[in-house]
């Protein structure tokens, strides 16, 4: 105990400690010398004589730290900060090595995290995700949907789950004294769904039994951001009474933050029995249950699907080939594929890392090897080997932990970019970087680090002292086998980079094609546009609401600075609804009538978002109610239907309603604007009808504003929200805006396509900087082992540019044989990705062909460094020492 | 010469150290290294260096004490003083030692006869 506690004073004491011993073993030498001087002996031969006798002077001081202090943390500090010395000297190295090793270890670390919440962690705040199972129905028709007579059954019956919720949505209309009314979707929940998840209102209580109770009086629980947003984070919240769809509802409490389940934006209502007859009709509705202690999921599913057996037999109208499917959280929220996806970008993620650590590996060597000398005549000098080996540990422990801890700031930065970019306005998942990720994080640091560490510790205990010290250079020698291996892992490297660049080569080609496709639409970062809706109650009549759409309208004109503005019923490059039409005197068929996107727009519509006017006329006002019906077509749909001929005076009928409606003529064409799926090269046909000859209570307003647009954002929006009482506006942005945000919703096909090529970077940015640092760490390491050669090579008047070649030699095969099989690899990867590419082909030279040219250049970054150091190579001093 | 020289076993040299300076009163690190050659009439391969380690343990463990004083010829030096549980301890390993040297002076003349 005593010992211990005089140990750990030592540590803590130690610069004086030191300066004792110093001082201590300087007047035991001069005591000694003395001594020889009195025996006789000259100054020289006593000095030296005492010294001989005294031993090592750094042997004895370390085995009295040894005695003295805690060995290992004392040596440790001391360790470090001769680590720190030796690494701030190599600064090319330890800055190579550092951002390499944390490119990879953040990478890992926030695939990991996007991985673990993908598959297992799911939504925020949720308990216990991995024994929930997400049920759905099965049909032999058509997947989707649940017959909630159905669930009914499996709650009473099944055994495998603690616990069964049923979750729907329904739209309300969400009206508050202070709050404009609002259109919204009602999640519809069995009352004990929240209790399930494991999350608890944090104001108020959760639903009761009683709630779901035909006849129950309305009640509400609020999201967190709800309550913060819409009723201004009132404390009395609970109680507080708004109507919901004409009716009185209490608001009974409030979520805690970031609970968003299962969709974002919405509230939640007990759960509302349907008829007999509706509960056998598929609703789109989900359920989820807990399994109970000690059942597998497959027990589970076995036991729905006895229960829906049953059910077939008993209700055959309703339940033939009805299946119950109980899912994961990932194969039902995020796809059945996920696990699949998700693990190999796991799988490539430390296949990334892998490599990191093996061109980590090669450097360690190529350091080693420059540093023998150093290292050896330490040895010499009486340093332990374990001191040595102690050092390059904590070298190799320096660099880890410096990467370690960038990597965690880059694994937080891209989990947080991923977020970002993949949040939807459906699915909000919990992408927090806990704890988890910072285990996980630290644990892989540690392996790489132990990895790392390992390699130069063998070759410091295989150092041949003799040799090294008596001017061998190569007193650490490789053999053949592990220089082709490392030739061989570089060339692995450059065909990994070269796939990944040609991959990423090919959907960057096709997003830009898809962000550069032509709109049909000129300066829309010049309009302003806003969802605009006016009280039904108010306006009842259609002549009303023209009269107040007409005088909204002509109010903006007023406005200074304003060039043209309209209205119609969608958004450009939105994806408005298709109706069946029938094209009279044209080639379709009465009978097989096709679905045809429609679009309402008023007067001005062309001017207003930038399109042209092909033949014919646009809307005018005299377009009203009582006049006869009319219609314009884009040239995409005269294309399709009137091919040659003359589309003015066309005649077509439009479905309304599930009913026909009267035939309207066709009073012009119209430039193509894009609309429904603008990621496809070919626009839809379209047929434009008068707003004003059906005018809603909703549109999107469009203004053109002559300078820009956000200098007259404010006003407008401001003659917008009260050119009437009740008027509400939605949705405020520009129309360049608006493709963004609507861009994701467009053209499900594509929707993953940005996700894909903004990830695909960065794994060929890391990958082309690791195989660039590999093919450094090769050449360079053989650089150093032939610095004798190219001593001599120089003497015997070798050249500037023969030193060069010399060293693009050792670099040749490894990039050739990587760039061989890197394009052999990408013909086929490539081929994968078609069905996301847009306008390119797998195969597309311009992207086979540059990807090469960026990996020689890397190459011959690569390559630099080692011709520097070859031509620095001085001969008379190559030759003398090694 | 140098090739026959003894390795010092481990723990001999701290009860080398405890018994010089029970003999020889307060001394410096020198002066117990030079005293201990003199007695082994160098037979032991000492490097007098590594007395310093052996110095320090002794100290932690309360068996020596030490002070900075100043020497005959007026150097600064640090001195070594036993104290009363390092003659405590010193007794003990003696003993010990003389028993485990006779132990070994008895089977190694039982395996010379038997030759």
């Amino acid at each position: 105990m005593m010992i211990a506690w005089a140990r750990i004073r030592a540590v803590f004491r130690r610069r004086q400690l030191e300066s004792e011993l110093d001082e201590e073993m300087r007047s035991h030498i001069e005591f000694a010398t003395e001594d020889y001087l009195r025996q006789g002996m000259t100054g020289d031969d006593a000095r030296r004589l005492a010294r001989v006798k005294f031993g090592s002077v750094e042997a004895s001081k370390d085995a009295h730290r040894d005695a003295r202090g805690l060995p290992l943390l004392d040596g440790l500090a001391y360790d470090l900060r001769f680590a720190v010395r030796s690494l701030v000297r190599d600064r090319g190295f330890s800055v190579t090595a550092i951002i390499m090793l944390a490119l990879a270890i953040g990478l890992n670390a926030a695939v990991f995290g996007v991985v673990n919440t993908m598959l297992f962690r799911g939504f925020a705040l949720v308990k216990h995700n991995s024994r929930l199972l997400y049920i759905q129905e099965r049909y032999t028709l058509k997947g989707c949907c649940l017959l909630e007579a159905d669930f009914d059954v499996w709650r009473r019956q099944s055994k495998s789950f603690e616990n069964l919720a049923l979750v729907g949505s329904r739209s309300i209309t969400l009206r508050d004294g202070v709050v404009p009314a609002r259109d919204l979707i009602a999640t519809t929940l069995t009352t004990n769904s929240f209790a399930l998840l494991g999350v608890l209102p944090i104001l108020g209580r959760d639903f009761a039994p009683a709630d779901e109770v035909a006849g129950a009086p309305p009640v509400v629980i609020l999201t967190f951001h709800d309550w913060q947003a819409r009723f201004g984070h009132r404390a009395d919240i609970v109680g507080h009474v708004v109507v919901i769809d004409d009716a009185p509802a209490t608001i009974i409490g409030v979520m805690p933050q970031g609970f968003d389940f299962p969709m974002h934006g919405q509230l939640w209502m007990p759960r509302q029995h349907l008829t007999e007859a509706a509960s056998h009709r598929p609703s789109a509705s989900f359920a989820f249950g807990s399994l109970a202690d000690g059942v597998s999921k497959a027990t589970a599913r076995a036991e729905l699907d006895v229960i829906n057996q049953r059910l077939e037999k008993e209700f055959p109208a309703s339940n033939k080939g009805v299946r119950a499917l109980a899912r994961t959280f990932s194969e039902f929220f995020i796809g059945p594929e996920a696990r699949m996806i998700y693990g190999s970008l796991w799988a490539a993620a430390l296949f990334v890392l892998l490599i990191a650590c093996a061109n980590m590996a090669n450097l360690a060597l190529a350091r080693t090897l420059s540093r023998s000398r150093e290292l050896s005549t330490r040895i010499a000098l009486g340093a332990g080997r374990a001191r040595m080996l102690r050092q390059v540990f904590s070298e190799s422990v320096l660099v880890t932990t410096a990467a370690g801890a960038i990597g965690w700031w880059i694994a937080r930065w891209s989990i947080y970019t991923w977020a970002e970019a993949t949040r939807t306005r459906y699915l909000l998942l919990d992408y927090t970087t806990g704890p988890g990720i910072l285990l996980y994080l630290i644990g892989i640091t540690i392996v790489v680090a132990l990895i790392l560490a390992a390699i130069p510790m063998a070759q410091t205990l295989r150092l041949e002292l003799n040799g090294v010290l008596k001017g061998d250079s190569r007193g650490v020698t490789l053999s053949g086998s592990v220089k082709r291996l490392s030739a061989l892992l570089v060339a692995g490297q450059m065909a990994l980079a070269m796939i990944l660049l040609a991959g990423t080569g090919v959907l960057a080609r096709s997003l830009w094609n898809i962000l550069g496709a032509d709109t049909g639409l000129k300066g829309a970062e010049n309009v302003l546009l806003g969802r605009v809706s006016i009280p039904r109650a108010a306006y009842p009549a259609s002549e009303e609401r023209n009269a107040f759409w007409d005088s909204l309208l002509s109010d903006l004109a007023l406005l200074p600075g304003v060039e043209a503005e309209s209205l119609a019923t969608a958004i450009p490059v939105g994806n408005p609804g298709a109706r069946p039409v029938e094209v009279e005197d044209g080639q379709t068929v009465a009978e097989r009538r096709p679905s045809v996107t429609t679009i309402a727009i008023g007067p001005g519509y062309l001017h207003a978002v930038g399109g042209r006017q092909i033949s014919g006329r646009e809307f005018a006002a005299t377009d009203r109610p009582a006049s006869p019906r009319v219609a314009l077509v884009n040239q995409s749909f005269a294309a399709q239907y009137w091919p040659g001929q003359q589309a003015v005076g066309k005649r077509l009928r439009l479905d309304r309603d599930g009913a026909r409606a009267e035939s309207a003529t066709v009073v012009g064409v119209i430039s193509n604007i894009m609309q429904g799926r603008p990621l496809r090269d070919k626009f839809v046909p379209i047929v434009y009808l008068p707003f004003r000859q059906a005018p809603a209570f909703r549109a999107v307003v469009f203004v053109r504003t002559v300078g820009p647009a956000n200098q007259m954002a404010g006003r407008v929006r401001s003659a917008l929200e009260s050119a009437a009482p009740g008027v509400e506006v939605e949705d405020y942005s520009t129309l360049q805006a608006a493709f963004a945000v609507n861009r994701d919703l467009m053209d499900l096909e594509h929707a993953e396509l940005p996700k894909h090529a903004g990830v695909a970077p960065v794994f060929a940015g890391i990958a082309l900087l690791l195989a660039t640092v590999g093919l450094y760490a090769v050449v360079a390491r053989s650089v150093r082992q032939r610095t004798r050669e190219i001593g001599i090579r120089i003497a015997l008047g070798a050249t500037t540019d023969n030193i060069r070649c010399l060293v693009f030699a050792e670099a040749k095969l490894p990039v050739a044989v990587g760039l061989m099989a890197g394009l052999m690899g990408s013909f086929a990867i490539n081929r994968l990705l078609e069905s996301q590419l847009v306008r390119v082909s797998p195969n597309d030279p311009v992207t086979l062909s540059c990807a090469p040219l960026i990996l020689i250049l890397a190459a011959i970054l690569g390559c630099l460094f080692p011709v520097r150091q070859a031509l620095r190579v001085d001969p008379f001093v190559a030759l003398r020492h090694d | 010469m140098g090739d026959s020289k003894l390795d010092l076993l481990q723990g001999t040299l701290d009860l080398m150290v405890m018994q010089t300076l029970d003999a020889m009163g307060p001394l410096h690190g020198y002066g117990i290294a030079r005293r201990i050659e003199q007695l082994s009439e160098n037979e032991i391969l000492l490097n007098q260096g590594t007395i310093y380690a052996a110095l320090v343990r002794l100290q932690q463990r309360g068996w020596i004490s030490a002070e900075w004083g100043v020497s005959d010829n007026n150097r600064r030096a640090k001195f070594y003083v036993i104290t009363k549980a390092g003659k405590r301890q010193m007794m003990q390993e003696r003993a010990d030692w003389q028993r485990l040297s006779s132990v070994m002076a008895r089977v190694l003349s039982a395996g010379a006869d038997a030759k």
